[in-house]
C-alpha cells in the first residue's frame, strides 16, 4: 500500500480529515529522521524499533575495470521489527 | 547521545509540532500503529513518505547442518520484514559523513604510491621480471640464430666463466680458420664470409665451422646479458671492471655475428628441425587459438604471450593467424609457466599489456 492509500485509511479511522492526518504523518517522519540523525532510536511500540548503524568503509572491485574503489564508511537507518510482529509475519 | 525515544516522547513531540492535544496525538499513534501492522501482514508492503519501504519478504525453503547433531536439516520457508529507508531519511541519517565520497584507489596507486609497494610482496616479482627479460631476449636469439639453441639451455654457469672466454674468443675464430684452408679463406673477419657465400662447394665443411662460431657468439652474448643483469640486480664494486671489459667484447662480438648471422639461418634451419629449447611444433588448425596452445602446453591460456614471442617472425597479428601456420612452442623455465604462482600469471599479463 502506497502513502495515500495509508493516510487516507488512517484518516477514515480516526474520523479526521486527511490533511490533519498527512500534517501528523509528516511531523512524525521528521520527529524519527531529527532523531535518528542525532543517534538516537525510535521505538515505535509494538512494531519495532528504527536505529541506526555505522558501516565501515570498503573496498570493492569493478570486475569489468578491475580498479578498486574505496567506500566511505556511513550511517544508515535500519528496522527491527519486534518479536510479536516478526511473529505475526510467519 | 543514543537515547531511545519512546512512544510516550513520540506523542509529545508530535502534539507540541502540530498543536494537537496530547490524547489526539496518542490517539494518532496508536491508529498507526495498528493500521501500520495491519496492512503491513496483508499487503506485504507498506511505503510512508520521507520514512522509507517496508516489505514482508519470503525466504525459501534451504538445506542447513545442525551444528550439534551434524545432520542435514531444512529450514522451512517463512517470512522477515525488510526496511529500506527512504532517500531524505537516509540521507539526513548519514549528513555527518555526507562528505565523504567513493575513489578509485589504483587512479592514486598509479601516480604515486609505486615507491611504497614494491618492497613488501614485490621481491619475488622483481626477480621474476629480471629472469624474464633474460628469457625474453634469449627467445630473440633464438629467432636470429637459431643453430645456437641447443646451448642456450645453460646460461646459468656461463656469467662465472665471463671474464675468461673473452680472449678465447679472439683466438678462436684464428684457430679455426687454418681448418679452413680448403676454402679460399684468409681472415676470420666480415670478408671471409662474403667469400664463403661464394663459394658453394665447401659449404658443408664451413657450416660446422660457423656454426660453432656462432654457437660460441650466442653464447657470449647471453653471458654478456646474463652477467649485465646480475649487476643490475646486486651491485658489487669487484664487478664493476669486469662489465667494463665485456662491453668491449661485446663489441667485438657484435661486428662479428653480422655476417654469421645474415648468413646462417635461412640456409640450414627450416621449421623441421626443433631445436631443443622449443617443446613442440604445432599446425594451427581452424578453431585454435594461441590461448587454447598455452591451455595445453603450459596448462593456462595466459601465458600465450611466450608462444607469440617465440613466432613473432611468422605471427604479425596475434588475434588474426592464418590455419595451418606452423608454430613452435619454446620450452620456458617452470617458474614463469606456473598455473598455479600468481605471479607468473602476473608477469605473462604484464607482457601482454606491453604488446
Amino acid at each position: 500500500m502506497n502513502n495515500k492509500e495509508f493516510i487516507a485509511e488512517l484518516a477514515q479511522r480516526l474520523a479526521s480529515t486527511q490533511k490533519q492526518t498527512t500534517a501528523l504523518t509528516n511531523a512524525l517522519a521528521r520527529i524519527i529522521s531529527d532523531n535518528l540523525r542525532e543517534g538516537n532510536d525510535v521505538a515505535l511500540g509494538n512494531l519495532g524499533n528504527l536505529c541506526t548503524k555505522a558501516k565501515e568503509q570498503r573496498i570493492i572491485v569493478n570486475p569489468k575495470t578491475r580498479n578498486r574503489m574505496l567506500v566511505p564508511p556511513k550511517i544508515v537507518a535500519e528496522f527491527h521489527p519486534s518479536r510479536s510482529l516478526k511473529e505475526k509475519c510467519k | 547521545m543514543a537515547d531511545k525515544i519512546k512512544i510516550s516522547a513520540i506523542v509529545d513531540l508530535l502534539s507540541a509540532e502540530c498543536n494537537v492535544s496530547k490524547s489526539d496525538a496518542a490517539q494518532f499513534v496508536s491508529a498507526f500503529q495498528t493500521l501500520f501492522e495491519e496492512i503491513l501482514l496483508r499487503d506485504k508492503i507498506l511505503k510512508i513518505n520521507d520514512i522509507g519501504t517496508f516489505r514482508v519478504e519470503e525466504t525459501k525453503p534451504r538445506r542447513s547442518v545442525d551444528i550439534n547433531t551434524g545432520q542435514t536439516i531444512e529450514i522451512p520457508s517463512h517470512s522477515r520484514i525488510t526496511f529500506t529507508p527512504a532517500a531524505s531519511l537516509a540521507t539526513a541519517v548519514n549528513s555527518d559523513l555526507a562528505h565523504l565520497t567513493t575513489f578509485d584507489l589504483d587512479m592514486d596507486t598509479n601516480t604515486d604510491t609505486p615507491m611504497t609497494e614494491p618492497t613488501p610482496n614485490d621481491a619475488p616479482l622483481q626477480r621474476l621480471t629480471s629472469d624474464a627479460i633474460g628469457i625474453r631476449s634469449l627467445l630473440d636469439e633464438i629467432q636470429n640464430v637459431p643453430e645456437a639453441a641447443p646451448s642456450d639451455t645453460e646460461p646459468e654457469p656461463q656469467p662465472e666463466a665471463q671474464p675468461e672466454p673473452s680472449p678465447k674468443e679472439e683466438t678462436k675464430p684464428r684457430h679455426d680458420t687454418p681448418a679452413d684452408t680448403d676454402t679460399a679463406v684468409v681472415d676470420g673477419t666480415a670478408a671471409v664470409a662474403a667469400i664463403n657465400r661464394e663459394d658453394n662447394r665447401g659449404m658443408r665443411t664451413s657450416n660446422a665451422f660457423w656454426l660453432s662460431v656462432a654457437a660460441v657468439l650466442t653464447l657470449l652474448i647471453i653471458g654478456i646479458v646474463v652477467w649485465n643483469n646480475r649487476d643490475f640486480f646486486s651491485p658489487t664494486p669487484s664487478s664493476a671492471p669486469i662489465t667494463v671489459t665485456d662491453t668491449i667484447t661485446a663489441s667485438a662480438a657484435v661486428t662479428d655475428t653480422m655476417p654469421v648471422k645474415s648468413e646462417e639461418p635461412d640456409e640450414a634451419e627450416s621449421l623441421d628441425e626443433i631445436p631443443q629449447t622449443y617443446i613442440d611444433t604445432a599446425t594451427l588448425r581452424e578453431g585454435s587459438r594461441l590461448t587454447l596452445l598455452a591451455l595445453k602446453y603450459y596448462g593456462h591460456k595466459d601465458f600465450w604471450v611466450y608462444i607469440y614471442q617465440a613466432n613473432r617472425d611468422i605471427i604479425t597479428n596475434p588475434n588474426d593467424i592464418k590455419t595451418g601456420t606452423r608454430l613452435r612452442i619454446p620450452k620456458m623455465p617452470e617458474h614463469l609457466v606456473d598455473p598455479n604462482s600468481t605471479e607468473a600469471l602476473q608477469y605473462a599479463r604484464q607482457l601482454k599489456d606491453e604488446l
